[in-house]
């Protein structure tokens, strides 16, 4: 059988709040292979974050399997994430501090982590941003100078390669 | 109570029933601080990767901040009252006390020593008013303006 980027198998969630049952998922099957593009649409409460924490590792759906490049998604998975709609970044850290967390996640040395944040802010057009501005002075402040980080809804996942 | 036969083993108990007294308003405030983290951000925390240590030193410690202060100021209000009650006990039909303010306040209350008692009240008072404006408030402002949750 073909070994796909991500599968999902006969992926079911309920969700239990006392003796009450919600279904959320019903037994969701799809492969997505390198290259593709997967949108999801759907009314609130119809699913699509569950679908996307359970693509991510970030929960154990309640029956159905995930499997990354053939192998099922055991924890979080490393080579995936999702941008979510409240952008969550940390308050207390500086936006350049933001970038450079990832790194850190990855041990990166602090030199380094500091050179590549700033390669990726030049990049998104955010240079001139990276010094002391917290990430509220950022949403307040990027618009009046024609860089929007975007607002409104919805959360995006990625799945690198 | 076995502790207060031994050298300044009122003392030792003491400090043990202001901390059982006063760990409570840490404890819930805590609880309280841990319940307001977005669940955005622990996700992001875990989908970044970030060890534990990390997840503390990034995430949690300072989310909880502001709350560990209110806290430690609740606490700490609530330690000095029950100093008073601490550190002069009357137990077995003695009276045990220590060396301390809240034993002073006490003492001159049971033994009618007024001008005793609006000295020492009025020393815990500047004690207390002193700590705030010097500990607690500045660290109320850090909480306020570094830490908040927005």
């Amino acid at each position: 059988m073909a070994e796909h980027l991500l599968e999902l198998r006969n992926v079911s969630q309920v969700y239990r709040s006392g003796d009450r049952e919600f279904l959320a998922l019903k037994d969701v099957s799809l492969a997505l292979d390198e290259g593709e593009f997967l949108v999801l649409l759907g009314p609130s409460g119809c699913g699509k974050s569950t679908l996307l924490r359970i693509a991510t590792g970030l929960q154990r759906p309640t029956s159905g399997e995930v499997l990354y490049r053939g192998e099922p998604v055991r924890g979080v998975n490393p080579r995936a994430t999702i941008v979510f709609q409240t952008f969550a970044l940390f308050p207390w850290l500086t936006v350049l501090e933001n970038v450079e967390v990832a790194l850190a996640a990855r041990d990166v040395p602090p030199a380094e982590r500091r050179r590549r944040a700033l390669e990726i802010l030049d990049r998104v057009g955010l240079d001139g941003f990276e010094g002391g501005l917290s990430p509220g002075a950022l949403r307040r402040d990027a618009p009046k100078s024609g860089v929007c980080p975007g607002h409104g809804g919805g959360a995006g996942a990625f799945m690198l390669g | 109570m076995g502790l207060v036969h031994l050298p300044g083993g009122l003392n030792l108990a003491a400090v043990l029933l202001m901390l059982t007294g006063s760990q409570w308003y840490i404890l819930f405030n805590t609880i309280a601080g841990a319940r307001a983290i977005p669940q955005d951000l622990k996700y992001t925390a875990r989908l970044m990767g970030l060890s534990r240590w990390q997840r503390w030193r990034i995430l949690y410690f300072p989310a909880l901040f502001p709350y560990l202060v209110t806290g430690a100021i609740t606490a700490s209000g609530g330690a000095w009252n029950a100093s008073i009650v601490a550190e002069h006990v009357v137990f077995g039909g003695r009276t045990l006390y220590t060396v301390g303010l809240g034993a002073i306040i006490a003492r001159a209350t049971e033994e009618g020593h007024y001008p005793l008692l609006f000295a020492a009240t009025l020393t815990m008072i500047t004690l207390v008013v002193a700590i705030n404006r010097l500990l607690w408030r500045r660290l109320y402002r850090v909480a306020e303006e570094r830490f908040k949750l927005e």
